[in-house]
């Protein structure tokens, strides 16, 4: 009967694990692809990471009625309807190359493409949704979500949960409607939603989060900026408060007037342990966590 | 005169937003008549004559009171006062444009209908009601026509073709009916709608005041008040869009400045032109070459402070005559090698991401946004 209650225990941790690992995946699929990830990961016909080969146009008469963009991928990680390591001629119309990035050759995008059409036809979708920018490395380091600029759906959730008498700060624009960043005047966090993790470790940057926003308005999820500091600023103080509390205070000091002083005094004062701190900043997420997220997502879908 | 009460700034904007200004969409460059080298592409005569669809639009909206959108929505453009621009709708397509004539073939062919194809001259602006998504499907892949997409998909297309002499000869439109099934879509249809014409009409994408974005700093009525409607992104919880932007649809100042430099009216003198340069500079200051892709950002000096309402923005050497290349004529050079930018560049590590998807002009006609 022992045995039997430790199995289950055991049983209960392992799935409870499972769950956690899938949440933190869907979180880090929502964090880069933006709040409408299930739908453009649903919708998608053809997923992966890939490198542009090239970009050429197939001129209207030539092969059909339509002027094309042949966009030219080598699949470096396929996630729904490709192999990797295939090269594959994305086939799209010219009038649809506005609404999203234009791609360039060399580039590195994971890509979210509709099912061909009945013409042969694709394009990302969504636009600019289905395309996240990757590194020469092929890490993440631009998201869908920042090309947005905000995610307001974040914001306008919020803001649904405000009593209508508590909403203040940008939110609301005199005779202008109400701004879906806006924020219940009770709370008293004026935390990014991306740092509100890494602020346990270190209360100092809470501080400067206030100093950086002392009207109380919400930040940007995901703009470039916050990304850039939730991927080097919370773990490069973690270190730098960790190894070394001089600088640590130094550094702090120097985060309330933005990322760019903070890193250029750190690295005039300790190059190698700014690099470290760097070194320390890890991705907010990896690509396997999103195919992981992806394929969850369409299986639940089947 | 008016320049006396503007200030320009060349801002760095080290964001994720793409460097793109207020302006024209394409500029003449390679391959184009030499005497028309550097003009901005727009329409013959500032004339522009549309051709609407036969069928209906959606279960709201039928064929005639589509058109009446349509010429609703355009007047936002051509009551710009200041530039000389009218469009007319001169008749309909020769079908009701949907699934059942915009078709593939086993073989991997596909047909659509003669006269909304680029070399439609006699039907230069062809717009199409897509009643139940089927065009759009075909056209942007399986399942983009569905409610699902609208935010991107509801109205879509551009010019598709030029001529030599530095004109905008084609256009297609495509707006999904699927996206107009109840009155409460329509104010989110007509603001995609009216931004999809500016680019028919050889409107670029433009960058001001970009905090209405990013929040930073915090945007101010004003701000959005100088948010051009053809900035290039919009936040993906911006449904409906009345809820990120007031007047969505409404052209603002920097859009009224890119339309009257496409359509200057010459018997309109309430107008001041700015110029000048921007350059790199070498270590003492002084001026080397001459730099592009910089959003120049110009703010109309009130009270001794620049207004966030009055501005217009514009990237340096967008009138390039270099080959850049774009969608209609292609990518690469006569040596079938990637048109590169030939001219000077903003190195990224000395002014951060400007350069980013800068739309520098490259081939025939370049695009700019």
């Amino acid at each position: 009967m022992a045995v039997f209650r430790r199995l289950l225990a055991l049983a209960f941790v392992c799935l409870a694990s499972l769950g956690a690992a899938q949440l933190s995946d869907q979180t880090a699929a929502a964090r880069v692809l933006g709040p409408r990830w299930k739908q453009v990961s649903r919708s998608a016909g053809m997923i992966f990471s890939g490198t542009v080969l090239g970009v050429e146009t197939q001129p209207a008469g030539k092969d059909g009625p339509l002027p094309l963009i042949l966009t030219k991928f080598r699949v470096d990680r396929a996630i729904v309807g490709v192999q990797a390591g295939q090269v594959l001629t994305v086939r799209e119309w010219a009038g649809a190359w506005s609404s999203h990035r234009a791609m360039r050759v060399g580039q590195r995008l994971l890509i979210f493409l509709y099912p061909p059409s009945r013409l042969g036809l694709t394009s990302p979708v969504g636009g600019t949704l289905g395309q996240v920018v990757l590194g020469s490395r092929g890490e993440i380091v631009r998201t869908a979500a920042a090309e947005g600029g905000i995610d307001s759906a974040a914001f306008a959730v919020r803001l649904k949960s405000c009593p209508p008498e508590n909403l203040i700060g940008v939110g609301v624009l005199p005779g202008f409607g109400v701004f879906p960043q806006g924020q219940c005047g009770s709370e008293n966090s004026v935390v990014p939603p991306g740092l509100e993790s890494s602020l346990r470790l270190s209360p100092a940057l809470k501080r400067w989060a206030k100093l950086e926003r002392p009207s109380g308005a919400g930040f940007s999820e995901s703009s470039f900026p916050s990304l850039a500091r939730e991927r080097v600023l919370a773990p490069a103080l973690k270190r730098c408060s960790t190894q070394n509390l001089a600088l640590s205070a130094n550094c702090k000091a120097q985060f309330q007037n933005g990322l760019n002083a903070a890193l250029k005094r750190c690295s005039t004062q300790g190059p190698t342990l700014l690099a470290e701190c760097i070194k320390a900043a890890q991705p907010i997420a990896t690509l396997r966590q999103l195919e992981r997220a992806i394929r969850g997502v369409r299986k639940n879908k089947e | 005169m008016l320049c006396r009460f503007l200030v320009i700034s060349a801002l760095v904007l080290c964001n994720a937003l793409p460097a793109s200004a207020g302006g024209p969409a394409y500029v003449a460059g390679a391959g184009f008549d030499p005497a028309v080298k550097g003009q901005s592409l727009a329409s013959a005569g500032g004339d522009v004559e549309y051709f609407t669809d036969q069928g209906g639009l959606s279960p709201i909206l039928s064929g005639g009171q589509a058109d009446v959108l349509v010429a609703d929505l355009l007047t936002h453009w051509t009551g710009v006062p200041g530039v000389a621009l009218t469009a007319t709708l001169a008749g309909h397509l020769a079908e009701d444009v949907s699934g059942a004539n915009v078709v593939g073939f086993p073989d991997g062919t596909y047909s659509i209908p003669d006269d909304i194809q680029p070399g439609a001259l006699t039907t230069p602006v062809g717009i199409v009601y897509d009643f139940d998504g089927q065009v759009t499907d075909a056209l942007l892949g399986a399942g983009a026509g569905g409610l699902d997409f609208c935010f991107t998909n509801a109205a879509y297309g551009g010019a598709d073709n030029f001529s030599s002499d530095a004109h905008l000869t084609h256009a297609l439109v495509v707006i999904n009916g699927v996206c107009v099934a109840d009155t409460s879509k329509l104010p989110d249809v007509r603001y995609r709608l009216t931004r999809t014409l500016g680019r028919v009409l050889g409107l670029g994408w433009s960058q001001a005041n970009p905090n209405v974005i990013t929040r930073k700093p915090p945007p101010v009525p004003d701000d959005f008040e100088g948010f051009p409607v053809m900035h290039f992104l919009d936040p993906v919880g911006c449904v409906p869009i009345s809820i990120c932007y007031p007047d969505a649809e409404v052209p603002k100042m920097d859009d009224r400045a890119s339309l009257g430099r496409l359509y200057p009216d010459p018997g309109n003198a309430a107008t001041a032109r700015i110029h000048g340069s921007v350059f790199f500079t070498d270590s003492g200051g002084n001026a080397l070459q001459a730099m592009q892709g910089v959003n120049v950002v110009a703010r109309r000096m009130e009270s001794g402070q620049p207004s966030r309402q009055s501005v217009v923005a514009s990237v340096s050497g967008f009138a390039f005559r270099g080959n850049a290349g774009n969608p209609v004529n292609g990518f690469v050079d006569t040596k079938a090698s990637p048109s590169t930018i030939s001219g000077p560049m903003i190195r990224r590590s000395k002014v951060c991401s400007i350069l980013r998807d800068s739309k520098f002009p490259m081939a025939a006609a370049r695009s700019t946004g």
